[in-house]
């Protein structure tokens, strides 16, 4: 029998090791007393060691990530038009226009020539590439000509000569599928799965349901009776979805919508009336207990969680497979998040927090709702500013970055509201961009960190302060202060994030949105209806 | 390690050298570059090369992964030939200015209080025991690759390893109140 203290052995090692972190990473929830002693204790140690490891792992990746968009280039620079694979189809780059704004990498190689025995076939290649992108070209004009009559406009120029610019995407804003209407609305969040496979919504009358991004297929509806749902948050391995509500946190099997596991808070007191059960969290009487965001880490075994009790709130930190809170941040005042986001590399979690006394006049206006960001390391806050307002996703960590974008709310001393779209570096507490848009306050950035979509208004609307017009589409810079005080946020809009140039606006939606999501794989944007009346839809199309 | 599914999903030659062994060459250049921005620099030069290399599509798996690493090796002493007549400049006084690169455990490591006792720990190992884990667990290497990296024999890693896998093992059974543990070892 083999020996307790030579656990880890010579010949396998590379798979123990890798056996080991496949166990501990995600959300496997056999008990951890059905487990061998020995592997516990190796797992402990494994998790540990790529816990720690974990800040390096990220710069390294984001390195790696950096260097091979750098080798496209200087490939690309020096070899002029024809392209770098040898393997993809010409004609399969001109139909995935449509993902290669969220794909430069890919589009950057595609671009790039063929060289010596790597690329053999670059003649051929060059001389169908001609030829594709001219019907490319064709076929371009063609569909914007029909795209006229559909819902969104683009705002881009369409290329229509076979060169190896940067084309923009052909079906970009296509509706792919449309969800039931739901009479109540969608709300407290939704979320791809990281594999960008399934979609996991809240509408208020129909519940958790979870579906085939693209089809709606596979449609399973989560049961959670006589319970409202707060958050909901795919795990970072697709296999699981995180779900809050006032009394419980529950891990749900993304596939078959079973509940898997529940974490119930040890004081809940739920308050009751006429409509059913409710959360008196807006009261600082109150002395509720309740869950409300919910955010994983990025290896998956922990959850930062949103914990409101009365006037007053914490975010836990809590061990996915005990359910045990490994730690607790603070949240200083009358204040209680509303949205938790963990930053990319883990450092910082960031929050949406409203002031629970909104009508005590020592509050000032612009501090009733909230930024945050803590340390996740010495749970200090690091960071303050007014933005957000509780409602959809009000705040973003660009990807592979510690830059924050949020749209600020600010109150005109000639009554009305102003907004802007604002990014700041968290480290430096400095702002980076800052875009006076008429914004509602959902956004998203695009996978590659490039884009921010943003719940703006259809009509253009002129407020009782100094406020103009908001920018219609088509306007290369957003309009100066724009007033949004009785308009409608109906539409996506799409900006660079580095220029604030708007890119496209999506009209496919008759009510207000309430929710927005990404695809994690760049090609897709679910937005949905919410807080308001009338049958209220989901949809996802291309971006 | 897991790059982005821009570079996993591409099908060039290229990028299917850059996923297989970038990760450990980039662990080496990082050990014999001053900087990361000059490991990165470095890296680049080395997979520019692998495009204008004509004939490297036709070698097979180990001798393309020679000629990487041998590449690798040359650029990275060119580049340290160079950083030699470069204009000294003290880095500490822009460190906060430049990268986060090496932050201290206490800044970069998330939900520290858990497992402060593995820091402890791994200030009892040799500087090269840490070294083969860092590259284990923040570079995801195998042994074969840590090899290389380290210049060493896998069969000397494989050993490396799995005995400070199995010392740090020993202390959390210990910490952990595995008290049958010792009585067994």
């Amino acid at each position: 029998m083999k020996h307790d203290r030579d656990f880890f052995t010579p010949e396998t090692i590379d798979e123990q090791v890798e056996q080991i972190a496949q166990e501990a990473s995600g959300a496997h929830l056999l008990p951890a007393e059905q487990l061998p002693r020995s592997f516990q204790v190796a797992e402990s140690l494994v998790s540990d060691l790529q816990r720690h490891y974990h800040a390096e792992q990220v710069q390294d990746v984001a390195s790696l990530e950096r260097s091979w968009k750098r080798i496209s280039s200087r490939v690309g620079g020096r070899q002029g038009q024809t392209h770098l694979t040898d393997k993809q189809p010409v004609t399969t780059d001109i139909q995935r226009f449509p993902s290669e704004r969220t794909r430069p990498m890919q589009k950057n190689l595609s671009e790039r020539p063929k060289q010596g025995r790597f690329f053999q076939s670059l003649s051929t290649l060059a001389a169908v590439l001609f030829i594709g992108l001219l019907v490319g070209g064709l076929l371009v004009v063609l569909n914007a000509t029909h795209r006229g009559t559909q819902t969104g406009s683009r705002n881009v120029v369409v290329t229509q000569t076979a060169t190896a610019t940067p084309m923009p995407a052909i079906h970009f804003g296509h509706t792919v599928y449309t969800t039931p209407p739901d009479s109540m609305g969608f709300q407290g969040g939704l979320s791809w799965s990281p594999d960008s496979k399934r979609v996991v919504t809240y509408g208020v009358a129909h519940g958790v349901q979870i579906w085939d991004a693209t089809t709606g297929a596979h449609k399973v509806t989560v049961s959670i009776p006589n319970s409202s749902i707060a958050n909901v948050a795919w795990s970072p391995n697709s296999q699981l979805v995180a779900l809050t509500t006032y009394t419980q946190i529950m891990l749900v099997d993304g596939q078959t919508g079973v509940v898997k596991h529940t974490y119930s808070a040890a004081t809940a007191r739920i308050d009751s009336s006429a409509s059913g059960p409710y959360l008196s969290i807006m009261m600082p009487i109150s002395s509720g207990v309740g869950y409300r965001a919910v955010s994983w880490s990025s290896d998956g075994r922990f959850l930062a969680v949103s914990v409101s009790a009365g006037p007053n709130g914490t975010i836990q930190i809590l061990n996915v497979r005990t359910g045990v809170v490994a730690s607790t941040l603070p949240i200083p005042g009358n204040y209680v998040a509303e949205e938790v986001i963990w930053s990319p590399d883990g450092k910082y979690i960031a929050a949406s927090v409203f002031n629970t006394e909104p009508g005590n006049s020592t509050v000032p206006q612009d501090q009733l709702q909230m930024i945050w960001v803590w340390n996740a390391a010495t749970h200090q806050v690091v960071f303050k500013h007014t933005g957000g307002n509780g409602v959809g996703e009000s705040l973003a960590w660009q990807p592979a970055s510690n830059r924050l974008a949020f749209v600020e709310w600010i109150a005109q001393k000639g009554g009305g509201l102003t907004t802007s779209l604002a990014i700041w570096d968290v480290p430096t507490n400095t702002q980076v961009k800052h875009y006076p848009v008429a914004a509602s306050s959902t956004l998203a950035w695009s996978p590659d960190g490039k884009y921010i979509a943003y719940v703006g208004y259809s009509t253009p609307v002129v407020g009782s302060g100094n406020g103009t017009p908001t920018p219609k589409p088509g306007n290369v810079a957003p309009t100066p202060t724009p007033m949004v005080n009785s308009a409608v946020p109906n539409q996506v809009v799409i900006i660079d994030a580095s220029s604030g140039q708007q890119v496209y606006v999506y009209k496919g939606h008759q009510q207000n949105i309430s929710e927005l999501a990404w695809s994690p794989d760049g090609k897709y944007i679910v937005s949905a209806e919410g807080q308001t009346s009338g049958d209220m839809v989901a949809k996802v199309w291309t971006a | 390690m897991h790059l982005s599914q821009e570079i996993v999903s591409h099908c060039s030659p290229v990028a299917r050298l850059y996923e297989l062994y970038a990760p450990a060459i980039f662990a080496y250049l990082r050990r014999h570059t001053s900087s990361r921005e000059d490991a990165e620099d470095v890296l680049v030069e080395v997979f520019v090369a692998a495009v204008e290399a004509g004939n490297l599509a036709n070698l097979g798996e180990k001798e393309q992964l020679a000629w990487l690493w041998r590449v690798a090796r040359n650029k990275g002493v060119d580049a340290y030939r160079r950083e030699k007549f470069r204009q000294g400049i003290d880095l500490d006084l822009f460190a906060d200015m430049i990268f986060d690169d090496d932050p201290a455990p206490e800044q970069a490591a998330l939900l520290q209080e858990e497992y402060a006792h593995l820091r402890m720990h791994l200030e009892k190992l040799t500087p090269l025991q840490r070294e083969a884990l860092r590259l284990r667990f923040a570079n995801d290497l195998r042994c074969s690759e840590i090899a290389e990296v380290l210049g060493k024999r896998e069969g000397t890693i494989r050993v490396l390893l799995s005995r400070t896998l199995n010392f740090l093992r020993a202390l959390y059974a210990k910490d952990q109140g595995e008290a049958s543990y010792e009585a067994r070892s």
